[in-house]
């Protein structure tokens, strides 16, 4: 199983790259580079982490292709590769729909799903035609994004239920045995019990829950919580406590990873079993330093 | 008495990394005031990454951008980006705007029908930002509701805009923490006495404003031929805007032909009619020397710095090396 941490979310560089050393040195195998609607830029942090760093590879995204051109994104990829070496891959999804609004990117769910996909097949041969070996994953949640990402060479999953992930992997049908299946779940790892008790993993947990598909909050039998918090979420615009509370522990444990290290030893043993390869710990894990070390001191564990 | 000035180095996405790196890593052991980093739309380098890249290679130099088209570019991502570098280069960052060459635009489909308007907004739009403010706002090219930067501490980042016409300029002077400009003499002259002028008359003090003269600069003198500072010139000619050549004492049927050559066949044909006259008038070309004076000449009209750069041809590493040195040993002896 490969291990990888999310950064750049709300930290200056200089604590970016900070993090980025411990990570590395503590042989996580590969450091994601957050971008919208985060503050920083991720291809510009992902050459800083790169002249700061030795073995890790690094993952520029999620990048939305509703903020930047195809041309753009192939530009950036190809100019990290031309300087640093083949160290890095990309994550592509359609992005936060409401952050995207505030922005002035308003499109529907249909047309943002229909733009991700034709920009993926056009980075995917722009990158292939020039020769660079980088992998284009497609970040998924919803069934239509799950059953496109068969056209990149890998999907990270955006929950981390077992149950949701079976259901996840029946939609994609056959899966070719080069594709790279991963999950990206938000997650806290180390002295997390109980997700009630962890205001940033609710939080980050209840984000992802909200951008669920309706069809799929109905298979699983949350539509109801969901909506309810979306409508709590019309009013107050910003997710909290309240909100959180609204879909409920159980909702979002199925989205989330909070528990102890010897508990996701026996999750990550399930997951490979499943044929899924690659972990991606989403904030709040690498909010702060001590997270990163606790995955650190997680993995030297395996 | 030529007072003290900036030499820069100028850059292009289009050049190759080693090109590029090379410039970062020696730019402070030469003495350079800057890099400034074009951005040629589409090709190459990515203009952010370079940049990044460049600020975490060098130490003490500038690093700014000259120019970033505000029209192609979605404005969070500006202000997101202006945060990133000035943090990247602890405070060496400039982000240099314009709104883009038409042409190139137009390609992209973009048409803008006020530009000083959306360019001024783009500008004010970046430093509230910056300042730490929460925005609603929306122009021709952008639309911003409720968005912020979640910053807990406001930052400055220098704004220099890469302008042309009369009214652009007049905005610089007005706003601009700095103007990158680039032209014949005659033109430059002009340019920086508008931007002077619309300082004065916005309340500012004419030295609030930085006056940077990037035009081609060729250094025959190390292996760059002189046909490929006609080609170059010949090129620069083609896309030179009428308004821009009325001003200019020249051989207008020659320039005609020349724009005419490089439209219907090419650069290099166009080369064949560019004489030493023109050759001077839109670059710096020639001996160490020769060029030195022309930077000076160029000071004396009020710019700030020059730029020296592209092309980059024959062995151009020494004739940077060549070049600070000869500015360098004209600032000891006076």
């Amino acid at each position: 199983m490969k291990w990888g941490v999310a950064l750049n979310v709300r930290d200056e560089v200089s604590e970016t790259l900070r993090k980025a050393e411990v990570a590395d040195r503590g042989a996580i195998d590969q450091i994601w580079v957050t971008d919208f609607p985060t503050v920083r830029y991720a291809p510009a942090i992902a050459a800083a982490i790169a002249e700061r760093t030795q073995k890790c590879r690094i993952g520029v995204g999620l990048i939305s292709p509703l903020l930047y051109s195809s041309t753009q994104i192939s530009q950036f990829m190809s100019t990290l590769i031309d300087t640093y070496g083949d160290r890095f891959d990309l994550l592509i999804g359609p992005g936060d729909r409401s952050a995207l609004a505030r922005v002035g990117v308003s499109h529907s769910i249909k047309q943002m799903v229909e733009y991700t996909t034709s920009a993926l097949d056009t980075i995917k041969s722009d990158l292939s035609k020039a020769g660079y070996e980088c992998s284009v994953l497609l970040g998924a949640q919803g069934p239509v994004m799950i059953k496109k990402s068969l056209k990149a060479d890998g999907v990270l999953l955006n929950f981390s239920d077992i149950e949701m992930l079976h259901w996840a992997l029946n939609q994609m049908g056959k899966i070719p045995t080069d594709f790279g299946l991963g999950v990206f779940p938000p997650t806290y790892i180390g002295n997390c019990q109980d997700i009630m008790d962890n205001q940033s993993i609710a939080l980050s947990a209840a984000m992802v829950a909200l951008g669920l598909n309706s069809k799929v909050s109905e298979t699983f039998g949350f539509r109801d919580k969901i909506d309810t918090a979306r409508s709590l979420l019309k009013g107050k615009k910003r997710i909290d406590v309240d909100i959180a509370n609204s879909i409920g522990r159980d909702v979002l444990k199925r989205f989330a990873l909070c528990m102890a290290n010897d508990q996701l030893q026996e999750y990550l043993k399930v997951i490979e079993g499943m044929g899924i390869s690659s972990i991606v710990f989403g904030p709040p894990q690498g909010i702060r330093e001590k997270g990163v070390e606790l995955l650190v001191k997680a993995k030297q564990q395996t | 008495m030529i007072s003290s000035y900036k030499v820069s180095v100028g850059i292009t996405t289009h050049m190759r990394v080693s090109a590029t790196n090379w410039i970062a890593q020696n730019a402070d052991a030469l003495g350079a005031g800057s890099i400034w980093i074009g951005e040629d739309i589409a090709l190459g380098q990515e203009s952010f990454v370079l940049t990044a890249r460049t600020l975490l290679q060098s130490h003490q130099v500038r690093v700014g951008t000259g120019i970033i088209p505000v029209s192609v570019h979605n404005i969070s991502t500006l202000a997101r980006t202006g945060v990133t570098l000035n943090e990247i280069g602890q405070g060496r960052f400039t982000f240099g705007l314009g709104i883009g060459g038409i042409q190139d635009l137009e390609k992209q489909g973009i048409h803008i029908k006020k530009p000083v308007t959306e360019l001024r907004k783009s500008v004010n739009t970046l430093r509230m930002l910056w300042a730490g403010e929460t925005i609603d706002t929306s122009s021709e090219m952008f639309s911003l509701r409720g968005f912020s930067l979640e910053k807990d501490n406001p930052i400055r980042v220098p704004i220099f805009l890469g302008v042309r016409g009369p009214q652009m300029l007049k905005l610089a002077g007005n706003m601009a923490d700095g103007v990158i400009l680039s032209g014949p003499f005659d033109y430059l002259q002009y340019a920086i006495r508008a931007v002077d002028e619309a300082a004065k008359e916005a309340g500012r003090n004419k030295r609030d404003v930085e006056k940077v003269v990037w035009v081609p600069t060729i250094p025959t003198f190390k292996g760059i031929k002189e046909k490929v500072a006609r080609r170059v010139v010949a090129l620069v000619i083609a896309d030179t805007p009428d308004a821009v050549l009325d001003m200019l004492t020249i051989d207008r049927e020659r320039v005609d032909r020349i724009r005419k050559t490089v439209s219907s066949s090419s650069p290099k044909e166009g080369a064949k009619f560019v004489d030493d006259k023109l050759l001077d008038v839109f670059s710096i070309s020639g001996t160490k020397e020769h060029m030195v004076d022309r930077f000076e000449d160029v000071i004396g009209i009020g710019a700030t710095e020059v730029v020296l750069g592209p092309p980059f041809s024959g062995d151009w590493r020494q004739a940077l090396v060549e070049i600070f040195h000869e500015v360098e040993s004209r600032r000891e002896t006076t």
